[in-house]
């Protein structure tokens, strides 16, 4: 037994715990911006917390400002006062959890960083034993990755005794050709096996229970075709506007924002075929599948089955609300897509013939991540049509990303009395009410994976790829185009040119 | 009412029950009737001495994580002919929702002269096709040889070796449940997950699990005047993980109020770590290397969570009890 032990720990028990990380340094590039103080830095002190990551780790940070590894701490301090949720910043706990945070300072396109961060390192592991394990985190502008990969590569920090990783945030590209030329540049320094590419949606626990859902449950799989549903409506509606954040967003827009990465590997999990197991490569692989079957648009076809939007000025409630070209930092001729619908298909037997609809938008009714899968209507209704045609109402099931997340299943029933008369009910299942257990956030659980080396929820580049293959003409076609988007009123559901395009196949966006 | 108390009149209760729930939340603005939510049956098996408003209050805490048909048996000691039944509901509104979630409750009250009756009652008000669970609160099954029909019942039988006063008859009632074929788990093995947890993250490092056998002694240190059942189980534990010839050790300690083990110290002549409290915080120590982080607080209701979310055998469980 005793020479097992070096291989695997003889004492966990996957019955009652929590998986953890081994001895690793993370090393975050682009720590003094928003994503470490909001996202990361709570999520690796509430992996502290609860005792998930070993005493043997430590957190790099770096940025070009300069500070000393005790300002960087009290930096840190400051931005779990402002943004840990849900757990208490205890000071013992913070004093244990801090002792393990350093910092360099170093811009990344000087080659002498990389020998000041290799220095630190090396002092690291050997103080906290970290074992040569190393997560990069870029959590910089995009422009910075192929520096830093290359930096990396330079100065030999890519390979070592333990093993190195690279995490990597979106947007991958701006486009197709550009997506590849990253990949190239990372691909010159680290092998695919070490790239982690993060989509947070991936990471949510309502999206992994999309795969429970479907793949533990004998009665969904038979009905999940072509022969039972009539289409999939995907949503992803923001209230919001682009929050200080014009000048960004005016380059990227909701297509390239959202659809490209979010929305497309969120319709992959809905779409994909059953997995042989769950596992990193059974998993991105039948998710790598389904988008090379997504069909991709000829330039005439943009119009028909894609609507882009821009909000305009409104007034909500008591409100007045501006439209995005008269938001701070964005062109007032701007033509970017704060909006943007579309229909795809999806080349193979299961789904042949059903339309995906796939919207997301800023400034709309309300905040809504959801997926209803719109189910045919009973071939032939014996019961005669009440006044709101409830007779013929499809079944519905909805799958809610956030808020309030869960699912519901919408079928008719009849109303109690005599006569025949239905009415939708809905079942649901809410997850916050059947597991009142926390939910770990996206990033945690992200992390996590990555320092334990399970790739299943990050994305991989044949998945970014076939992805922006579907973006891509939709993108060309917008551009080329001279006459101004649709414009629609901030606060409402998009432009009307959306609601037209589901008209065209038979079909109307439900209301969330 | 005694005489009349069946199944079949109980289950009409409920029935009437939801009705009246329905009709209540219709009537309120709300309007969208009440969730009815059951993921198994708990039976609850507790004495006249159990204070029925912690009861009830772990009943509740429980509910929105392990909705449930909840059955109350309260065994009374008159001398009477008493068997009782009431129903009620359990429900809570999730936070931001305009639902209420509803379990149902059962509470049966008997004394000794109607024991005999209570297996059929309870078979008859168990919900069909999923899991029943057992939980002896403060209740030795086998001062009740009526139970016997009952326990053939439930996929897993909870029990609490805590509230023995002497744990070595507390062990042995555990060991008995065991070996009559029941899926049994103790409370007192579930205090011990945490401090599992920290040992065996101790052992994540792979140089620590090569240092594993320089270990020549393992000590589990504790309060009170002999080792609780949760120290034998600890050591049971260890002794399967640890090689033989590590000499396994009891240290009684003075702390205030709090978990009664303290410490779990693993030394050697080049490698030493331990695992103890301070305050509410677990502190890790490896060669000098110290980790803090948080110890769960370990309420009953916390402990009931972790076991009804493992309805199959725990088979590092059964392995140190045998």
């Amino acid at each position: 037994m005793l020479d097992q032990m070096a291989d695997a720990n003889p004492f966990l028990d996957p019955l009652r715990f929590e998986r953890r990380a081994p001895p690793s340094a993370i090393v975050i590039f682009g720590a003094n911006g928003d994503l470490t103080k909001r996202k990361l830095m709570p999520a690796l002190y509430r992996l502290a917390y609860e005792s998930r990551i070993p005493p043997a780790f430590a957190v790099i940070g770096n940025s070009r400002t300069n500070m000393s590894d005790d300002q960087f701490r009290e930096k840190m301090h400051e931005a779990l006062k402002e943004f840990l949720d849900d757990t208490p910043l205890e000071p013992a706990l913070w004093e244990s959890f801090a002792r393990g945070l350093y910092y360099v300072a170093g811009d990344v396109s000087d080659p002498g960083f990389y020998q000041r961060l290799e220095a630190k390192l090396a002092a690291i592991q050997q103080a906290r034993q970290t074992g040569g394990n190393v997560l990069f985190y870029l959590s910089t502008q995009p422009s910075y990755y192929q520096p830093i990969a290359l930096g990396l590569g330079s100065a030999g920090l890519h390979k070592d005794t333990g093993w190195r990783r690279i995490v990597v945030e979106k947007p991958f590209g701006h486009d197709l050709e550009s997506a590849r030329e990253l990949n190239r540049a990372l691909h010159h320094v680290f092998t695919e096996q070490q790239i982690y590419r993060i989509d947070h949606y991936l990471g949510k626990e309502t999206v992994q229970n999309i795969l429970a859902f479907r793949f533990s449950n004998g009665i969904f799989e038979p009905l999940w075709n072509r022969r039972y549903i009539s289409c999939v409506q995907i949503t992803a509606a923001e209230s919001i506007g682009v929050e200080g954040r014009g000048a960004y967003y005016q380059e990227a827009g909701a297509l390239r924002d959202m659809i490209q990465n979010h929305l497309l590997q969120v319709m992959a999990t809905i779409g994909m075929e059953p997995l042989p197991s769950f596992d990193a490569d059974s998993v991105r692989d039948e998710r790598a599948k389904f988008l090379r079957s997504i069909r991709v648009m000829k330039s005439d076809e943009v119009p028909l089955f894609a609507v882009p939007g821009q909000y305009g000025p409104a007034r909500i409630g008591t409100e007045e609300v501006p439209g995005f070209r008269q938001e701070p930092g964005v062109d007032p001729r701007s033509r970017t897509d704060t909006y943007a619908a579309l229909t795809l298909f999806v080349e193979n037997w299961r789904w042949a013939r059903v339309p995906f609809y796939v919207r997301t938008g800023k400034r709309l009714p309300k905040r809504i991540t959801d997926i209803a899968i719109q189910f045919n209507t009973a071939p032939h209704s014996p019961f005669t049509r009440d006044d709101n045609d409830a007779g013929t109402r499809p079944n519905l099931l909805i799958i809610r990303i956030q808020p309030d997340e869960g699912i519901s299943l919408r079928f008719l029933s009849k109303y109690p009395g005599s006569g025949m008369r239905l009415r939708p009910v809905s079942m649901d299942f809410n997850y916050g009410s059947s597991f009142g257990a926390r939910s770990p956030s996206a990033y945690e659980t992200l992390l996590l994976d990555a320092m334990i080396g399970d790739a299943t929820l990050y994305t991989r580049q044949d998945m970014v790829e076939a992805s922006w293959k579907v973006v891509q003409p939709i993108l060309d076609a917008w551009s080329s185009q001279k006459s101004d988007l649709p414009c629609y009123p901030a606060g409402t559901w998009g432009p009307k040119e959306s609601d037209e395009m589901l008209a065209r196949q038979g079909h109307a966006w439900r209301v969330p | 009412m005694a005489a009349s108390v069946q199944p079949e009149s109980i289950l009409k209760e409920l029935a009437h029950l939801w009705v009246g729930l329905g009709h209540e939340e219709d009537a309120n603005a709300a309007g969208q009737g009440v969730l009815r939510a059951c993921a198994m049956t708990l039976v609850i098996a507790t004495g006249e001495r159990d204070d029925p408003q912690s009861l009830g209050e772990t009943i509740a805490d429980l509910m929105p994580q392990h909705p449930s048909r909840v059955i109350v048996l309260r065994l009374s000691s008159s001398t009477g002919n008493e068997l009782e039944s009431r129903v009620f509901a359990q429900c809570w509104r999730p936070f931001g929702r305009r639902q209420q979630i509803c379990c149902e409750q059962v509470e049966i009250t008997a004394s000794p002269s109607r024991f005999p009756d209570l297996p059929k009652l309870i078979l008859g008000l168990t919900v069909p096709d999923l899991p029943v669970v057992l939980w002896l609160r403060g209740v030795l099954i086998g001062e009740h040889p009526e139970f016997r029909q009952v326990l053939g019942l439930p996929d897993k039988v909870i029990v609490d070796s805590a509230h023995f006063a002497d744990p070595a008859k507390g062990l042995e009632n555990v060991r008995a449940l065991n070996q009559r074929g029941w899926n049994v788990a103790d409370l007192e093995w579930t205090r011990l997950t945490p401090w599992r947890e920290n040992v065996a993250h101790i052992f994540d490092d792979q140089q620590n699990r090569q240092a594993l056998t320089e270990i020549e002694h393992a000590r589990i240190s504790y309060t009170g005047d002999a080792p609780p059942v949760s120290a034998h189980y600890l050591r049971a534990w260890l002794a399967r993980l640890l090689p033989r010839h590590v000499e396994l050790s009891f240290q009684s300690v003075v702390a205030e109020a709090g978990p009664r083990i303290r410490r779990i110290a693993l030394e050697g002549r080049s490698f030493s770590a331990a695992a103890s409290l301070e305050g509410t915080c677990a502190v890790i120590t490896v060669n000098r290397q110290t980790q803090r982080s948080a110890f769960p607080a370990q309420s009953e209701c916390e402990l009931l969570r972790e076991e009804l979310s493992i309805i199959g055998v725990d088979t590092i469980f059964r392995g140190c009890l045998e």
